[in-house]
């Protein structure tokens, strides 16, 4: 067990992404995982699905909790392992809560972007996700229509929920930081002959509040990161 | 007057922002049978305005937004207790207090009973099939644990973040302070110090 | 569902900052622990070591060490980042990014490790309301100027989310006010 305890935690977890192999150790894992959770919690739409972390952490957390079921009870490390679990566990399931919250208010919506989605390449949602906003949607739509819908006059019965679900509010404000200089940013077009365009440059290490949408392709790519 | 059922549903909702009072389906009932007889009355004068005069092309508007508005209203009434549901779901968990449920349509109870079967659906399928209890660890982990041992039986007991825990006698466990304090004055559980 | 789109709850932000670096004294021998996070240790009695400040805390409770107050903790240096942060028009960059929450949590567990604590407490405390005074004026022009954005450089979580709500929200609205005055329509929804 000793040998196992110890070299486990320094291991590097080899990822292959399609073509590339990347090396990450689990320090790096977790890092990332924070900066998912905080821009999942501050962004006004839902971003693409991390699912790498996600599988990557919950490896973690069993191969750990395992080590620690071989441990002897009232071993010292035990409450300090556990209390590091625990951390990351939270961090964890806020990040898929927030995600289902989105899902479920914009579910219609992002069911609909599904073609969008396949042209760009990108996984918005997990298969998972993506059953659970379909049922979701479906249940309430169904729900809906046996209730009071088929029993109204014909040319009244249709409804969806994608026609009254919300949309993601992409000019919501935001707060971040800069992690990568960024010159001549837009930040608002402008919109009359009273007002310029605003243009302004993004040092590394520098925190702003701006609206969410001219700043969104900045997260994506990570040169920013929300607060 | 017309679409006052309809507001009476909507006033009721905005009433009862914080319980969720016995679905009105005589009222449902009702609006339903208003949006019927609008309709038909419309169909009458839609094919009698054929051959006669625009007048009536206003009251013909007049009574389609009623409709509309009918539609809007049921729809919303019955939205928003779907959507307080949801927020019980996740602060009671799958299991209904009695009071709530005796409230419920059996229309809305099973779409309750459809959403836990989603969500446990999703839950129990993260990262590949491993899955997530999403309803513990709902508030950032404080640090203050301590090992416990359990003097008596006392059966499930469920923490504050939603952990749930078996306390059978002489069980050991590690809990947080915060949690178990009451059952240690109360002679269930024995601080052990390491 | 706990609503945790858009908002931080201040135990979170406490959260986070309980991963700041720690020196703590042990009174217990220990070889090192391999944390997910980073490894901790070895503990030897009396000697120095670093650890995350969610378990120096837990340690710190369990009265197996004793605390070594940061570097900032010192009346000293507090007294000449109050003048500072009190001439300065902007804000000033502080000894640490979570100052208010670290010293916030060791004054509940530890204020015996910690000399003048009480002094310390309120300099902390005197050094947050001026910055937070500056805070709610910046706001006040930002929104009188109808900027459409701000730097916030130098400004901690803390004080970031006590601000949050009100000033996205305020932003928000003014931001749809604009949009209808440009364009002169707003958008209905059809059921």
């Amino acid at each position: 067990m000793a040998g196992d305890y110890e070299t486990h935690a320094q291991e590097e977890i080899l990822h292959s992404d399609e073509d590339e192999t990347e090396l990450t150790t689990p320090i790096e894992v977790l890092q990332k995982l924070e900066e998912a959770w905080l821009n999942e919690k501050f962004a006004p739409e839902l971003l693409p699905y991390k699912g790498e972390l996600v599988d990557c952490m919950l490896d973690q957390l069993q191969h750990m909790d395992q080590n620690l079921r071989r441990v002897k009870p009232g071993d010292f490390r035990i409450i300090i392992h556990k209390m590091e679990l625990d951390r990351i566990q939270f961090v964890l399931n806020s990040y898929l809560r927030i995600r289902l919250e989105k899902i479920e208010r914009f579910g219609a919506y992002l069911l609909n972007l599904e073609a969008q989605e396949e042209a760009e390449n990108i996984e918005l949602m997990s298969p998972e996700e993506k059953l659970f906003a379909q049922q979701y949607v479906g249940n309430i739509e169904g729900y809906l229509h046996d209730t009071i819908l088929q029993h109204m006059p014909p040319n009244m019965e249709h409804f969806q929920l994608a026609s009254v679900g919300s949309k993601p509010n992409l000019d919501s404000y935001v707060f971040f930081k800069v992690l990568k200089d960024t010159p001549s940013l837009v930040v608002e077009e402008g919109a009359s002959e009273t007002r310029e365009s605003d243009i302004i440059d993004l040092e590394a290490g520098s925190q702003h509040i701006i609206r969410y949408r001219p700043v969104y392709r900045l997260l994506q790519n990570g040169t920013v990161k929300l607060i | 007057m017309l679409g006052e059922k309809a507001l009476e549903l909507i006033k009721e909702m905005k009433r009862s922002q914080d319980s969720l009072p016995i679905l009105k389906e005589d009222s449902i009932k009702q609006v339903l049978e208003e949006m019927k007889a609008l309709f038909e009355e419309n169909q009458r004068d839609v094919t009698a305005s054929v051959n006669e005069e625009l007048q009536l092309h206003t009251t013909v508007q007049l009574r389609h937004s009623v409709l509309l508005r009918n539609k809007r209203c049921l729809l919303t009434y019955l939205f928003t207790r779907l959507m307080y549901l949801k927020k019980l779901r996740w602060a009671f968990g799958s299991v209904l207090p009695s009071d709530v449920r005796s409230n419920l349509s059996e229309s809305e109870y099973h779409w309750f009973i459809a959403y836990n079967k989603a969500l446990a659906t999703y839950m129990s399928s993260i990262g590949d099939g491993m899955g997530v209890d999403l309803q513990q660890h709902l508030q950032p982990p404080k640090s203050f644990y301590i090992q416990v041992r359990c003097l008596q039986d006392f059966g499930d007991f469920e923490t504050a973040d939603g952990t749930k825990v078996v306390l059978t006698k002489n069980s050991v466990h590690l809990m947080q302070r915060s949690q178990c304090e009451k059952l240690i004055h109360q002679g269930i559980l024995e601080h052990i110090t390491i | 569902m706990e609503l945790g789109v858009g908002i931080m709850s201040p135990a979170e932000v406490e959260f986070l900052a309980e991963k700041e670096l720690v020196t703590i004294f042990p009174n217990f021998s220990h070889g090192k622990i391999y944390l997910i996070s980073g490894d901790v240790g070895p503990f030897v009695p009396s000697l120095p070591v670093q650890v995350p400040l969610w378990l120096a805390v837990n340690l710190k409770q369990r009265q197996k060490c004793r605390l070594l107050p940061l570097d900032w903790m010192n009346k000293d240096v507090l007294e000449e980042k109050k003048q500072e942060e009190y001439n300065n028009k902007f804000f000033t960059a502080m000894p640490s990014p979570h100052y208010r929450e670290i010293t916030q949590l060791l004054m509940s567990i530890a204020p015996m490790d910690i000399p003048h604590a009480e002094d310390i407490q309120t300099l902390i405390k005197d050094i947050w309301d001026i910055r937070m005074a500056k805070l709610r004026s910046s706001i006040d022009a930002f929104i009188k100027g109808e900027e459409t954005h701000a730097k916030l450089d130098h400004l901690t979580l803390m004080e970031i989310n006590t601000v949050r709500p009100l000033l996205t929200n305020t932003l928000n609205k003014l931001y749809q006010l604009r949009q209808v005055s440009s364009f002169g329509t707003s958008e209905s929804q059809e059921w």
